[in-house]
């Protein structure tokens, strides 16, 4: 069904544009919400990555590789997005909340606050690979398809980020069980 | 210390990952699907069959068609009579067979820059609604400050705009049937007004011509914003402006709408401290250069002061903390919009932000407030 809405859709018909957005859009969002860890920053790149879908929708050769596609658009309004806070929220700071979180089910292995300050310190393009690994279940190969770079370059980013990751979970572990004084499990 | 296996971490970042929405606000994608309404395709030749060539064929075939171009380009250059806006064609090199081979085969560039694209409204009912709605609560600001009219009219006047938005209830299908509505509502309203002051007669009817003549806002979008009228769809309540071109939206959401221009920001949202000219001292910090002042603007009254960066200006309901950079300056006005005041906050190098004061009062006088 995709295939002929994305050649309808190529030659200008609107609507059938308009349900490949419907159908397309909440994946979309959801994924630009990991990435961004921001809602209203996500849907800003959910309206940019479906904007240039349109205009460039034309240009895409292979009908068939329309989600991989738009979902590159996406990660790459992500980058745009994600810069543009950056540069105009520099000074704007969350205050500390007080209290613990509630418990979850990531609570009996980690803290859920050491996975956000863990993921949130990660470059863009390391926080997309592991939404696309592990949100969306995609495989290195097929992360390369969608991000437009060489499997292993995939891989090696993935090996770096789950460093990355490991190291802030287990450095945030140290540092309360030094500020408790207790010793770490 | 605990060190975790791949498999541990797999599981973790998979359940870490997993939390969070799973689908889109409406909004978003109306949003996007009405900026596209107006919004070409970049049209390129799309290539269904790669032709089996070799590479000589291939250059010849790119060096033919540039040489064909070139002619017509000369024909149709020599056909047209030579006006003083024509510029004469620079004479280029000869272009490289592996240029032109990418010349041939490259997209042309976009005839439009998205930047400069002009979104349109999501739904011109809606947002004759929504200008409607925000003027009349216009009407009712304006009545609890300069006018300072007693306990009894207000009630009048209130039930006044009550009979707008019961008449617009639902009705946001036509803005044909919109605009009748704020038709019907203006004569009764003015013949309401009668048996009250002049002043305030007056004031209604004023107000009454701006519902009538209410302008089709559009949602803030994250680009350059055209000049015009444009209100927040994501940042409560709904905060209407009207803006001279050269301004941006930076950012929105429900803590806070940012606009910028330059190295300027301008940032409305809602105070979390007292509304009080000792509160926002408090909020503001001791080192103010200005006020804080009484300020008054066509809808609203308030105070306004200044202050130089560098230390915390202002939590919002959220507790986010805005520190205005040092070497900037910092101008805020705390404004009695609805039930919260709502502040507004210009920051930036002190000689954009003097030269951009008159603008953004002007701005501000503009500004409408929609129910919270």
């Amino acid at each position: 069904m995709d295939r002929d809405l994305v050649m309808a859709a190529q030659r200008g018909d609107r609507e059938a544009f308009a349900i490949l957005a419907r159908s397309h859009g909440d994946r979309m969002y959801a994924i630009a919400q990991r990435i961004l860890r921001d809602s209203g920053l996500a849907e800003d790149a959910l309206q940019g990555a479906l904007v240039t879908a349109w205009r460039e929708l034309p240009a895409l050769r292979d009908v068939d590789r329309f989600a991989a596609w738009i979902n590159r658009l996406l990660v790459h309004e992500c980058y745009a997005e994600s810069r543009k806070r950056t540069r105009i929220s520099a000074s704007i700071r969350v205050l500390p909340a007080e209290g613990p979180a509630a418990p979850d089910d990531i609570h009996s292995i980690v803290d859920r606050d050491e996975l956000e300050r863990g993921f949130r310190r990660l470059p863009e393009d390391q926080r997309a690979l592991l939404v696309l690994r592990h949100y969306v279940g995609l495989e290195p190969a097929e992360i390369a398809e969608t991000m437009g770079i060489p499997a292993g370059t995939v891989r090696s980013r993935l090996h770096y980020a789950h460093r990355a990751m490991r190291a802030a979970l287990e450095a945030d572990e140290r540092a309360s069980a030094a500020a408790s004084g207790g010793s770490a499990r | 210390m605990t060190t975790f296996t791949d498999l541990e971490l797999d599981r973790i970042l998979d359940q870490f990952l997993g939390e969070g929405p799973a689908s889109a606000p409406d909004r978003a994608i109306d949003a996007a699907l009405d900026r596209i309404a107006d919004l070409g395709q970049r049209r390129t030749p799309v290539v269904t069959r790669r032709l089996n060539m070799s590479t000589p064929v291939r250059l010849l075939l790119a060096a033919a068609l540039v040489l064909a171009l070139a002619a017509a380009g000369a024909a149709f250059l020599g056909s047209r009579p030579p006006g003083p806006d024509v510029v004469p064609p620079v004479e280029s090199q000869a272009p490289s067979a592996t240029a032109t081979a990418s010349a041939a085969t490259t997209a042309p560039p976009s005839a439009t820059p998205l930047a400069a694209v002009t979104p349109r409204p999501v739904s011109p009912a809606v947002s004759v609604m929504l200008a409607a709605v925000n003027r009349a609560d216009q009407a009712v600001t304006a009545t609890k400050g300069p006018l300072g009219i007693t306990d009894a009219d207000q009630s009048r006047l209130l039930q006044l705009i009550d009979n707008v938005h019961t008449a617009l209830d639902g009705v946001t299908t036509d803005p044909s049937v919109a605009s009748d509505a704020v038709d019907a509502f203006a004569t009764d309203a003015i013949a309401r007004t009668e048996p009250l002051g002049e002043q305030y007669r007056v004031r209604l009817r004023t107000a009454v011509a701006a519902l009538q003549g209410a302008v089709a806002a559009k949602p803030f979008v994250p680009e350059g914003l055209d000049a015009g009228t444009w209100y927040s769809s994501r940042f409560p309540p709904p905060v209407a402006l009207t803006l001279p071109a050269g301004w941006s939206r930076g950012l929105e959401d429900s803590e806070v709408l940012a606009l910028q221009k330059g190295k300027m920001t301008l940032a409305v949202n809602k105070m979390a401290t007292e509304a009080t000219a000792a509160g926002a001292a408090k909020a503001i910090g001791a080192s103010l250069t200005l006020g804080p002042t009484p300020v008054t603007f066509p809808s609203y009254v308030g105070f306004t002061a200044g202050a130089d960066g560098g230390g915390t200006l202002w939590f919002t309901e959220g507790l986010q903390a805005f520190d205005a950079p040092k070497g900037d300056v910092v101008r805020v006005w705390v404004l009695q919009a609805g039930a919260k005041p709502i502040t507004v906050t210009l920051s930036g190098p002190p000689a954009e932000v003097k030269a951009a004061l008159p603008e953004v009062e002007k701005m501000l006088g503009t500004m409408v407030v929609g129910q919270q």
